[in-house]
């Protein structure tokens, strides 16, 4: 088995007079997942399209081995790719995308289902793209990125067009992966796609990578639980962890939590808090400056 | 390169331009007109003696055919790109060559299915009212073919070289409007004020692949082509009407090689990252 599905040495990438990548070294292990964060214009798309083998790069990038520009074709075979703005063609169905990717794919139409069904877009088979909102041509495109079950996916920004429940199922769907020793790379912009366990995250900014493992010091979560929730939970808290709100959110039968601790014990505050007989009926993360 | 992908690719565009309507509206228009041209001759006199009627209708498919294959082939690259659709297409286990010539093959087949079927009934229409020479039809219907494939090789040139859809068809706007309408008045101010020789006339005239093909298109209706003037006339008499068939059928044949390899130089360019010479609107 090789030591790194994904290798790359980015010395620089240039798109027309701006260098938009630059001394960037990546080593990712087969089953690893990957965040890459980063502001807008930090570069994260061009590192993925570079990664891909779709930018005039310096330097070399291999994906499960292949050169992804010399063995184009062999290097693709391994990944599943998302793009940021559902990119699927305006004149073919839904269906049609999907007997076009299997056939480039060398699958037969049988497989075809468990991708279809992971997204719940059987229904659109016959739609055009046209007619779908943002958030279902999305779903179509992550349904796409998992035809022949490809040992890397690479997100680009996979939640942009995502409501909440969408965004869960796609969670629910990349620990499955995970689970599976997929190996996924993806960016992101969002405080709460950082909710993968086990995940390494990256941070871009003008180009470079600035920090290989960058780790914020504070995390802020608003959970909201069924009821009133039993208040064993919060003599167990980790340390550090303070309860910003505590109170009926005023809609339903149900209760908002906000609280805030150090990032290193994210996982054990949400774990103490389910732990107290409580039903949790949603977690959102929020960037630490956020609004609670 | 691997025949099924091919075809898939190929699949994939022929649906996209036959969707897209235009195509076989415009091939309804064409053809309908040419019918009409054609039950015309039924009169034998005047205006619509059988050779007016079949200049006419050669014509109007050199008028024709030239904006159907440069569209479509404006059509086939620049707008995928723009949209991020070529990237796409470009992540999944494919050549570059496949894709250019699956798209090369999906939008030709098409554009010279529905060519052939009007030329059909064209036929059928041409044998009702006891015409011509199916032999001679043939190898205009094969000219025909020819200006389809040079249009589109030049159409996606045009659109390869173009970083957006608003540039690829403008560009073949522009390409289409040097061929078909500007070349003429300039080449007969040349004459007139440049005062040049039948030969030299004859070779300008040969440098457009579109008059190449008119002349060679007249040529299977008459062999007295020397009604079309003296540059053609000298040209006639230089080389003999098999002569000529074969210089025009040969300016058909570079304009449209050097057409498909410029194409296929800026789409591969033995390296798929130029294909993205510039950011597209996804994002950095």
């Amino acid at each position: 088995m090789m030591e790194f599905i994904v290798e790359a040495e980015i010395r620089g990438v240039v798109l027309g007079s701006r260098v938009v990548l630059r001394d960037i070294g990546l080593r990712v292990r087969p089953g690893e997942t990957v965040v890459i964060g980063g502001p807008n214009g930090a570069g994260k798309t061009s590192l993925l399209r570079a990664l891909l083998g779709l930018l005039p790069i310096e330097g070399t990038v291999r994906i499960g081995g292949h050169d992804v520009r010399r063995a184009h074709q062999a290097a693709m075979t391994q990944v599943g790719y998302v793009p940021q703005a559902p990119a699927l063609f305006p004149e073919m169905t839904v269906g049609e995308h999907f007997r076009l990717f299997a056939a480039l794919r060398g699958l037969r139409p049988s497989t075809l289902s468990e991708a279809v069904q992971a997204f719940g877009v059987s229904a659109y088979l016959n739609a055009y793209p046209g007619t779908l909102s943002g958030g279902w041509l999305q779903r179509v495109s992550l349904a796409l990125a998992l035809l022949g079950d490809p040992p890397v996916l690479v997100l680009d920004e996979p939640t942009a067009h995502l409501d909440r429940p969408t965004r869960a199922l796609l969670w629910e769907v990349l620990r499955r992966k995970q689970a599976q020793g997929v190996t996924v790379l993806m960016t992101t912009h969002r405080w709460e796609d950082r909710v993968l366990e086990a995940a390494r995250y990256l941070w871009l900014e003008d180009g470079r990578l600035v920090s290989e493992a960058f780790e914020p010091q504070w995390a802020r979560l608003k959970a909201w639980v069924l009821r009133q929730p039993n208040e064993d939970w919060i003599r167990r808290l980790p340390p550090d962890w303070q309860i910003l709100r505590f109170a009926p959110d005023g809609l339903g039968d149900s209760t908002c939590v906000v609280l805030r601790g150090p990032w290193a014990s994210r996982w054990q505050a949400v774990q103490t808090l389910q732990a107290g007989g409580n039903a949790v009926i949603r977690i959102d993360w929020l960037s630490d400056e956020g609004e609670a | 390169m691997r025949w099924t992908v091919l075809r898939w690719i190929a699949w994939k565009e022929a649906r996209q331009l036959l969707r897209q309507r235009w195509v076989p509206v415009g091939y309804a228009v064409l053809f309908g007109l040419g019918l009409l041209l054609w039950n015309a001759r039924l009169f034998p006199v005047g205006w619509f003696g059988p050779h007016r009627v079949a200049i006419a209708y050669f014509q109007l498919l050199a008028f024709g055919l030239p904006w159907l294959g440069l569209l479509a082939g404006a059509q086939a690259i620049a707008p995928e790109r723009e949209t991020g659709r070529l990237t796409y297409l470009l992540t999944q286990p494919v050549e570059p060559s496949e894709v250019f010539w699956g798209k090369a093959l999906g939008r030709f087949s098409p554009l010279a299915g529905l060519f052939l079927i009007g030329q059909g009934v064209t036929a059928l229409a041409l044998l009702r009212h006891g015409g011509g020479s199916l032999g001679m039809y043939g190898l205009f219907t094969a000219a025909g073919l020819g200006l389809i494939l040079l249009a589109l090789g030049l159409g996606m040139a045009v659109s390869a070289w173009s970083p957006t859809q608003a540039r690829a068809t403008g560009g073949v706007l522009g390409l289409g409007l040097l061929f078909l309408l500007v070349s003429d008045p300039v080449l007969l101010t040349a004459a007139l004020f440049l005062r040049l020789s039948a030969p030299n006339l004859f070779f300008l005239t040969a440098l457009n692949p579109v008059q190449s093909f008119r002349v060679l298109a007249l040529s299977t209706l008459t062999d007295r082509l020397d009604i079309l003037g003296p540059a053609v006339g000298w040209a006639l008499a230089r080389m003999g009407i098999s002569g000529l068939r074969l210089l025009l059928a040969g300016s058909l044949l570079v304009w449209t090689g050097m057409a498909w390899v410029l194409a296929r130089i800026r789409f591969g360019f033995g390296d798929q990252a130029v294909w993205h010479g510039r950011p597209s609107a996804e994002g950095t």
